[in-house]
């Protein structure tokens, strides 16, 4: 039965640079469950800050939520979440969210949102496509809370399906893909991993980072009891990819924080406040 | 138990199984040695765990249906698609030294099909390969040696089951000091009956589009052995 309450809309952005160099927004649709924050130019780091928010409570079922940014012509974009996205129980239906990245012609994308909340019975399908060319530049960012860990609900989502691909000048160099179920043996390397498992992942494509992170090393010592890291570079040395693992919040915020730092810095960029008062 | 005529194809599989095959399988532990060196995976029981939990459904969801696309590819002379398949496995290989360990196990094995076997299809793939810069997975390689030697698919999934195991227990012999009577006796329940016929029965249900496993602790450990100061395997 179709839940008439239910939401299909998004965001369809483009970016490009005005005359002065500036970024802005070219082109702008946005509908529920998505609002659109009024854009930031920040100046220290020349980068557009655009702030997606959820005017409804977070992704309910039958929801199909679609993200389109295309970023061109050297243009610099940050785009982020107010807070995290709580995909809610779900007594029948999924939710759906269907994200596309371009990132064309020199530009620079960062698309780093709160975290994504799987709470009790939620069924969620997440598909992701980011297209980089050869001399644009992406980091997109990805952490994953297995529910309201604050409130003892930890595992007790119904499905979490995962697909993220990544193409640089056409050619695959990253596909990872997913389904978690509570049910199986799905859940259990990420359960495993601490009683409270924190999940972060960053996805970083830079012909500038070809053929090595500098700041490699560092993430790798950042290792506590409580936090495991590790970067590796992708297929075909289009960029690289950094894992987290906590036990914490405090030592999930601070690892992804100081990673974001290190990972800017290897791209010879400052970090974008993401002005969250 | 009635026995099937049609077992021709069981001597190369056996041969091309065994550790006396040069696969370069036994220089790597595919990320238990980081593991161990964390102190996540310290004994027999452990790996065990670690084998049935994170290793079989990894098997049955993500590699073997990926081994029998291949194998479809191959059988339907369909290079151009088997060449995909090779370029989505280097991509889903999402740490560099699990890609780079399937890349030298498969070329290696690529070479030995040359050695070994007459086979055109593997040779016609591995220039066509060739040309696009890239190099042949072992899952990929795999399906070219069992297509020249007649394998049943349900005989390869099982071998490629058996591969696995014994590869990271041969690896936990040096790493956690196993022996190998404890060792097969982990080989033995990893190959139970009902078991293997969960995992084959799972692996062929699972469709392109859907195929992966979400492992970031394995991941994680995997990168961090890139920089290990010190290390007895490749991976």
């Amino acid at each position: 039965m179709k839940n008439t309450l239910s939401l299909d809309g998004g965001v369809k952005l483009g970016c490009r640079r005005n005359s002065e160099g500036v970024p802005y927004l070219s082109s702008q649709h946005f509908s529920p469950p998505v609002h659109l924050s009024k854009p930031y130019f920040d100046q220290e780091t020349s980068s557009l800050l655009i702030n997606l928010s959820c005017p409804t409570a977070g992704l309910l079922a039958g929801d199909r939520m679609v993200c389109d940014i295309e970023v061109s012509d050297q243009a610099s974009m940050v785009v982020t979440t107010p807070g995290a996205t709580r995909s809610h129980f779900m007594r029948s239906g999924i939710a759906c969210v269907e994200q596309r990245f371009r990132i064309k012609e020199g530009a620079f994308l960062e698309f780093n949102p709160g975290a994504l909340i799987l709470q009790k019975a939620t069924n969620l399908q997440q598909v992701t496509e980011v297209e980089v060319d050869e001399d644009a530049e992406v980091l997109f960012v990805e952490k994953i809370l297995p529910g309201r860990i604050a409130h003892g609900e930890s595992f007790v989502f119904q499905k979490f399906s995962n697909q993220l691909r990544i193409k640089q000048e056409n050619q695959l160099v990253l596909s990872e893909s997913f389904t978690l179920d509570p049910e199986n043996e799905s859940i259990l390397p990420w359960k495993n991993s601490f009683p409270t498992p924190y999940y972060g992942s960053f996805y970083l494509i830079s012909k500038k980072l070809k053929e090595d992170l500098p700041c490699r090393e560092m993430i790798h010592r950042m290792n506590s009891e409580n936090l495991l890291t590790g970067a590796t570079s992708l297929h075909r040395s289009a960029g690289w990819m950094v894992k987290v693992l906590a036990g914490d919040p405090f030592e999930f915020k601070r690892a992804m924080k100081e990673i974001r730092e290190h990972l800017h810095s290897g791209l010879g960029r400052t970090p974008t406040n993401f002005r969250r008062y | 138990m009635s026995e099937t005529k049609n077992f021709e194809w069981l001597g190369g599989l056996i041969q091309t199984t065994d550790t006396l095959f040069p696969s370069g399988g036994y220089a790597h532990s595919y990320g238990l040695e980081e593991l161990v060196a964390l102190g996540r995976v310290n004994s027999g029981m452990e790996l065990e765990e670690f084998l049935m939990n994170e290793i079989l459904p990894a098997l049955e969801n993500l590699e073997l249906p990926y081994l029998r696309f291949c194998s479809e590819a191959v059988k339907n002379c369909e290079y151009e698609e088997l060449i995909n398949l090779n370029e989505m496995i280097s991509s889903w290989k999402l740490t560099r030294e699990t890609r780079e360990a399937g890349k030298s196990q498969g070329t290696q094995m690529i070479r030995m099909i040359r050695e070994v076997y007459n086979c055109p299809v593997s040779a016609e793939f591995n220039q066509m390969l060739q040309k696009t810069g890239s190099q042949c997975q072992q899952i990929t390689a795999t399906a070219l040696l069992r297509n020249v030697q007649q394998v049943p698919l349900k005989s390869s999934l099982v071998a490629w089951i058996y591969q696995a195991i014994s590869n990271f227990c041969s690896a936990s012999v040096k790493l956690l000091r196993l022996g190998e009577v404890a060792c097969q006796k982990i080989i033995h329940r990893c190959l139970e009956k009902e078991k293997i016929q969960k995992v084959i029965s799972g692996s062929l249900e699972v469709k392109r589009e859907s195929a992966g496993f979400f492992n970031p602790m394995l991941d994680v450990a995997s990168a961090r052995h890139e920089l290990a100061f010190s290390r007895l395997f490749i991976s």
